[in-house]
């Protein structure tokens, strides 16, 4: 009885805890409620981004798109030749992150 | 714990396996109970389904769950006497010795949730509850974690969840073959046998 009782009500706790900290940060004045994300005026276009890669040697570039409006996701060839997929900083145009492309 | 539930007289676990039922059936789920668990398990699929792809509806979907969990909490304090989270919710001890039984075929049968059923209940409610969380804060840029690594326990917590909806249902089966009775279109029609 005792388990049920508590269970329940720690579950109902946590729902409203975490739609409270939601309704906080979605209804926050934008800018400030999203620390990470980087506005369009300071971040680089799709075009600028793929200028970047070329000159670093990447071709064959097969997908580019914002993540979560922080980073560009870019799906291409590296210099040696290989399938990779980039994180690339909006901002900056560094390359953050190299995965070997799977597909 | 509900440690006897007369059913018709007869011993627990003793229900005849070809007993007609159509007359014998009683209303156990009610409508709110039933809305909310399909509600959570069509949310869950299209999350799982739209995550990294269709974020507004990713994110749409995950906020109904929100809502839903909260309110199944909220009717598991309040509501009709089966969808209370006392009349399922097994001890410890309670949770063991139905699992005893369960391996040698010998578990009771429950007009309710039974013990497994309860404990996978709370643990599907916690599990979605910290998958939720954790995208949400994955979406204002991850935390203090940063966003990398909110990213892999974002989805660790979806894995988790997705294994006990497995492992849900590979139970409501084995239950539903143990007693030879049809547990899903019983969280459809909200009727099981008395």
């Amino acid at each position: 009885m005792m388990y049920g009782k508590i269970a329940a009500a720690v579950l109902l706790a946590g729902s409203l805890g975490i739609g409270t900290y939601a309704l906080a940060v979605e209804t926050a004045p934008a800018g400030q409620a999203q620390p990470g994300q980087v506005t369009d005026a300071n971040a680089l276009t799709i075009p600028q981004v793929m200028e970047r890669l070329a000159a670093q040697g990447y071709s064959d570039i097969s997908e580019i798109k914002r993540h979560r409006n922080k980073n560009y996701k870019v799906e291409a060839r590296d210099p040696q030749g290989k399938r990779v997929e980039l994180a690339v900083d909006a901002r900056t145009g560094d390359i953050l992150k190299t995965e070997k492309d799977e597909d | 714990m509900p440690t006897s539930i007369p059913s018709n007289g007869a011993p627990m676990g003793a229900v005849s396996p070809d007993a007609p039922a159509p007359t014998g059936t009683i209303r156990v789920w009610d409508p709110a109970i039933r809305l909310l668990h399909w509600t959570i398990a069509a949310s869950f699929a299209i999350a799982w389904l739209s995550a990294e792809e269709i974020m507004p509806l990713h994110e749409a979907a995950g906020f109904v769950i929100l809502v839903a969990v909260g309110l199944r909490s909220l009717w598991g304090l309040i509501g009709t006497p089966h969808a209370r989270f006392a009349d399922f919710v097994p001890s410890p001890g309670g949770f063991l010795s139905y699992m005893g039984a369960l391996v040698k075929g010998r578990a009771a049968r429950y007009v309710g949730h039974n013990p497994a059923g309860g404990a996978m209940i709370v643990a599907l409610l916690a599990s979605l509850l910290l998958t939720v969380a954790t995208g949400i804060v994955l979406d204002t840029g991850g935390g203090i974690l940063g966003e990398d690594a909110m990213e892999e326990v974002h989805g660790a917590a979806a894995t988790v969840t997705l294994i006990l909806v497995i492992l849900h249902v590979g139970g409501v089966i084995l239950s539903s073959l143990l007693h030879r009775e049809n547990l899903v279109k019983a969280m459809v029609t909200g009727r099981k046998r008395a």
